[in-house]
């Protein structure tokens, strides 16, 4: 309802109602982008460009859907063009993590501190970025199946498959190396 | 049992929950005035920059035009043919496809107006290849 108000506001020529959605969304904007793009910098000029696209083309979304979704998707499609990255092709991935499991994870465990902030995303940066950003989308921000479909493009159960592949790969690898914090998190 | 596969999976969503939030980026300070003030500069930009793309004109103008001069045209052909052969001339099938040629070619000329009209809203409402 207030989303509405504020999109009748930027379309009646009103641009400083904008900073609304740019408070509102720039933070899980960027956690996407980051998980597409790998860095900040990257991920902060490909949030900056997703709000202009939005800004632009307000006139095209349908007040009855949510705002959220929408621009999310502008988010996800601006990183993959900015990073030309194939994201939904991971196999080959998956295979490369399989094997870091055993050989760079030990030593890299010796260098790492311990705060779980950083082992955590030490993980998500060994895992594929699909999973990576699979797993923010329907974490960090509550987003449904549906949704995460809408935004990424797949469809409903490719998104289930990936997101418990994705869950388990990262279970997997932090009992394997950080068998503590899971025991320490879990209790 | 079921009872405890249901805690489970709760368990398990907010352990995957808590640790997806322990790596939440957060943007720089900066950022969303860096976005605002693009945003506003295109805005000042966008409302300085002279209108310079041709209107199309208006469907309804368009139609009395074409049609206008159409029943213009038929009417100078009948009175062409009332003076050279009178009533009858009138009845004639000379008479009658002349008049429809006539109407076949005004009517075809508003066909492709039409669509040249849509076409150019249709470009006009679509962002640019930049955007």
């Amino acid at each position: 309802m207030k989303e509405k108000l504020y999109v009748e506001k930027v379309l009646s020529g009103n641009s400083s109602a904008f900073a609304y959605f740019v408070e509102t969304y720039q933070g899980m904007a960027i956690n996407i982008a980051y998980r597409i793009c790998e860095n900040m910098q990257d991920a902060e000029d490909v949030v900056q460009e997703s709000f202009v696209k939005a800004y632009r083309n307000l006139h095209t979304f349908r007040l009855e859907s949510k705002f959220s979704t929408w621009f999310y998707r502008i988010v996800f499609n601006t990183a993959v063009t900015h990073t030309k990255t194939k994201m939904w092709l991971i196999d080959e991935q998956v295979e490369n993590v399989a094997e870091q499991e055993f050989s760079e994870f030990d030593t890299d465990r010796q260098i790492e501190s311990n705060e779980t902030s950083e082992i955590v995303s030490h993980l998500l940066k060994k895992m594929p970025k699909s999973y990576g950003l699979l797993l923010s989308l329907f974490y960090l921000e509550d987003n449904s199946v549906k949704e995460v479909a809408e935004i990424t493009g797949l469809n409903d159960s490719n998104v289930k498959v990936m997101l418990f592949r994705a869950r388990k790969m990262f279970k997997d690898l932090m009992t394997k190396n950080y068998p503590e914090l899971y025991m320490e998190e879990l209790i | 049992m079921k009872e405890n596969n249901k805690n489970e999976r709760m368990d398990d969503k907010l352990w995957m929950k808590s640790m997806m939030e322990s790596a939440r980026k957060e943007p720089s300070e900066n950022l969303s005035h860096r976005i605002m003030h693009q945003i506003e500069t295109e805005q000042a930009l966008t409302r300085a920059k002279p209108k310079i793309s041709k209107q199309t004109v208006s469907s309804s103008l368009l139609n009395l035009r074409i049609f206008g001069l159409m029943y213009f045209v038929l009417l100078i052909t009948g009175g062409y043919f009332y003076l050279q052969g009178g009533k009858d001339a009138l009845l004639t099938d000379t008479f009658l496809w002349t008049c429809i040629t006539i109407s076949s070619i005004f009517s075809f000329f508003f066909l492709i107006t039409t669509i040249d009209n849509s076409l150019r809203r249709k470009a006009k409402n679509k962002p640019s290849a930049s955007e």
